[in-house]
Order: C-alpha cells, then structure tokens, then sequence
C-alpha cells in the first residue's frame, strides 16, 4: 500500500485520545515530527506529557487517533473501520526504531554498564558479541563513560547511570528518541551532565521529542516547543514565540513559575 | 551400641537415600509446577489466572497428609493405580508446587514496572524480557524463600512412612521395633534431619550472598 506520509514526516500523531477509566488523559492530540527535529514538550504535571510519550512506543494503550513512526501504524492497524491490534513481533520491532529514556534511568540493576548497552544489541538488532561491544563501548564513551564499562549501576551516580541509560537506547540506531524528563530525578549537579549529552545527540541530528522542565535547555536546544494542558496542546511554536511571547493565558501562568530561571 | 548402630546402618542409609529420592522428585516437579504457576498468575489470561488461583489457594490449605491419602487411596477407586512412593511424590509436588507459584508470583512482582518498559523499550520479545531482565533478577528473591520450603519439603517426605515407603523415618521405626532402642535411634533420624536441612540452609545463604554481589 503506497503512503502519502512524506519521508520527512518520521512520527505523526492524529486525534490521539487516551483515558485510564473516567479520567481523560489526552484528548485529540495532533502533532508531527520532522526528521531530524528537535521538539519539547512543556507543560504541567498531569497534562499528559509522560502520557503521550508512553503512548508513542506503545508502553500504553490508547483508545483513538492514530499513531505513525515513519509511515507505519504504532500498536493498531485499521481494517474496515475497526482497529486490530498488531501482532507482538510487531510491536517489538517498531519499539526497537523507537528509543526511550526513562525518569527513573530504568537500567538492568543486575547487569553492567556495558551489558546493559550490549541487550538490545544482541537480542534485538542480532549483532555478534564483537560488533555487539565495539558499538556498546563507542557509545559509552561518547557519553564520557569509557572508563566504566565494568561498573554495575548500583557503583554509578545519578547521572553516570542515566548517561548509560541514553547510549542503550542510542545504540540501538532508533529512527526517534524519546525523553522522559530525563533529569527529574537528579540531584541539580548531576542535571548538566545529562542535558550536556541530550545536546550533543541534537546536533548530530537525532530526532528528538523530549518531555522536560528544564526551561533553559528547552529554549536553547529545541526546534519547536509544545506547551500541553490537561491532555490537549494549546500553543506552540518556535523557542522565541513560545517563552518570549506567549498568547494564552494558560502558558503565561505556567511560564510565570521558571521566570528567574529565564 | 556402636554395634547396634552398625548393624542398622544399612537399612538407615537405604532409608535416608528414599527420602532424598523423595524430596529431590518433588523439590524438582514442584519447582516446575510452580514456575508455570507462578508464570500464570503473573502473565496468563483471566481464566487461567483464575484457575492457578483456585488451585493454589486451595492446596495451600490442605494437610500435606490428607493430599498423599487422598491420592494413595483415591486414585485406584477412578481405576488409577499408583504406587505409594509415586502417591507420595505427586502429592507432596502438587503441595509444594502451589507455594512455589506463590513465590515465584510475588518476587516478580516485586521488580519495578520499570525494569519491563525498558526492556519492552528495547524491542525484547515476552521470552527474552524474562530471560535476561525478570529472571535474573527475580532468582535472588526467590531463593531465601524457595530453600525455607525445600527445608519444609524435607521434612514433609516423611508423612510417606505413613503409606509404607520406607524412607528414613520408617526405616528407623522398622530399627527400633527390631531392637527397642526408641531413643537411640529416634535420634538418629533427628541428626540425619537436621544435617541434611541445615546444609541445605547453608549453601542457600552463600547462594544468596553471591547473587547479591552482582
């Protein structure tokens, strides 16, 4: 079947709707991804940021809308008007071209840094044990980590564990990179090491959609800025649009909270 | 009564053997039967989920001795005929399966959601998510817990003295109605208990000690 979705076009969301029970989390959610586009996400807890993101590599379900990862269907194919969930292997192989980093790192506590690398490598993407560790290492010490390749996450900080966390997910040559407020958990130290290296990935042309409330990092870093509230967007636009001229009173308010940081 | 030990000796030891034929079987079968359990509560649909359930709250709360009874002499009135040891060891399987599964069910469980949206991140299959992110993690839980009911297991095999398999407990009782020694042998057989739990006890601990480390 040819698609119309331009190549360019790497994640497109259309009237994505997702509700746990009575609450409504995201309630028609439009929004499309360039490649090589480096879009954040801002917005207040609770407006459904994690939400979306999770929805995206299918970690959850969602009710309606559609979600494309470069042309192809996340989690649900439409025949005949009713949605059939797609097969696992299905699944699996769209969340291998989809790469997430965790709030809370999520590394394999029992393995270290270079097998956490290593997994996905080998299970996934199939590589042998060689190509599997030279790619593992590479990316560990682009992230500045060559040096502990050996050290299980337990012996690394904060923001060693969460840098291993975002090689792991890079190794794998994602078409996307997701971020889930990646440095939420960290002590304030820690958070520049982090965004250091988010930065880095940007301007090597990595597509990006990040979830964070690092203000600066979003201003400095960001192609585009979403502003979300209670499960819809309500503005967006460019960096300087967005932080130095906000139209609604809904970002205001909520811009009004970082303004020393800005 | 060095002699009088001596001379009991081999029917002891063919007993002690029988009882750890015994309680390896059903260390082995429950082990199995529980990990599938525990597997199904964990991932399975509602109706299996049901069913494992029924199955292992209901076990749980039967007298080891009532199960090996009622499947000794129960199965021969549905035209089953099963030998007392093989009585014995499906009972006391089905008995240590159902704990099993309840373990297996809570120390997965207990890893955080995390450790499966990273690996369902990495695009693993059901198969090797459980292979090389919940297993692993999950063997340093269940091992203090798995060798408490190894212990109890132990212990359990010698209600099949009760439908004559001679193992330890009833080799010894054959010892003492030869020679009348009570005391002397009971104690034997309490040595040879203990030693055998308290070993098991041990090497479970150093197991744990060296799982913990990584």
């Amino acid at each position: 079947m040819p698609d119309p979705t331009p190549v360019n076009k790497l994640l497109e969301l259309q009237g994505l709707a997702k509700h746990f029970g009575d609450s409504q989390i995201l309630r028609g959610v439009d929004l499309e991804i360039a490649k090589g586009e480096v879009l954040v996400l801002i917005g207040p807890s609770g407006s459904g940021k994690t939400t979306l993101l999770r929805c995206i590599n299918f970690l959850e379900e969602y009710q309606d809308g559609r979600i494309l990862v470069d042309g192809e269907p996340v989690g649900y194919r439409i025949e005949g008007g009713r949605r059939i969930r797609l097969p696992e292997a299905t699944i699996a192989r769209m969340r291998a071209d989809v790469g997430m980093v965790f709030q809370s790192f999520n590394l394999f506590p029992h393995m270290t840094a270079l097998r956490n690398v290593m997994l996905g490598l080998r299970e996934v993407r199939k590589l042998d044990e060689g190509d599997a560790r030279s790619r593992a290492v590479s990316w560990l010490e682009r992230v500045g980590l060559g040096g502990k390749l050996d050290s299980y996450p337990a012996q690394l900080s904060g923001g060693q564990q969460q840098r291993v966390a975002i090689a792991r997910a890079v190794a794998m040559e994602p078409k996307v990179m997701l971020f889930d407020e990646a440095t939420s958990a960290l002590d304030p130290e820690l958070v520049g090491e982090v965004l250091g290296v988010m930065a880095d990935l940007a301007k090597s042309g990595m597509t990006m959609l990040v979830v964070t409330h690092e203000m600066r990092f979003a201003r400095e870093v960001g192609h585009r800025i979403v502003f979300m509230d209670q499960g819809r967007i309500v503005e967006q636009g460019t960096p300087q649009q967005v932080f130095d001229n906000p139209q609604t009173d809904r970002l205001k308010a909520f811009l009004r909270h970082f303004s020393p940081k800005l | 009564m060095i002699e009088l030990i001596l001379s009991s000796a081999p029917l002891i030891a063919r007993g002690l053997l029988i009882t750890l034929l015994v309680s390896a079987c059903v260390l082995l079968l429950g082990s199995v039967i529980g990990v599938g359990g525990g597997l199904g509560l964990l991932y399975g649909g509602r109706p299996l989920r049901l069913v494992v359930r029924f199955y292992v709250d209901t076990l749980r709360g039967i007298p080891q001795l009532v199960l090996i009874f009622a499947i000794f002499y129960g199965f021969p009135a549905i035209g089953l005929q099963v030998s007392a040891m093989i009585a014995g060891i499906l009972a006391l399987s089905l008995f240590c399966g159902a704990h099993v599964a309840e373990i297996v069910r809570g120390a997965v469980a207990s890893i955080p959601r995390g450790q499966t949206d990273a690996a369902l991140g990495l695009g693993l299959s059901f198969r090797q998510r459980l292979r090389h992110v919940i297993f692993p993690q999950a063997v340093v839980r269940i091992l203090p817990a798995w060798v408490n009911t190894a212990v109890e297991i132990i212990k359990s095999s010698s209600l099949v003295s009760l439908v004559s398999v001679v193992d330890l407990t009833m080799a010894v009782q054959q010892v003492v109605g030869r020679t009348r020694e009570a005391l002397l042998f009971y104690a034997v057989a309490a040595a040879l208990y203990f030693l055998l739990n308290f070993t098991l006890s041990m090497a479970g601990r150093r197991l744990e000690r060296r799982f913990s480390h990584a």
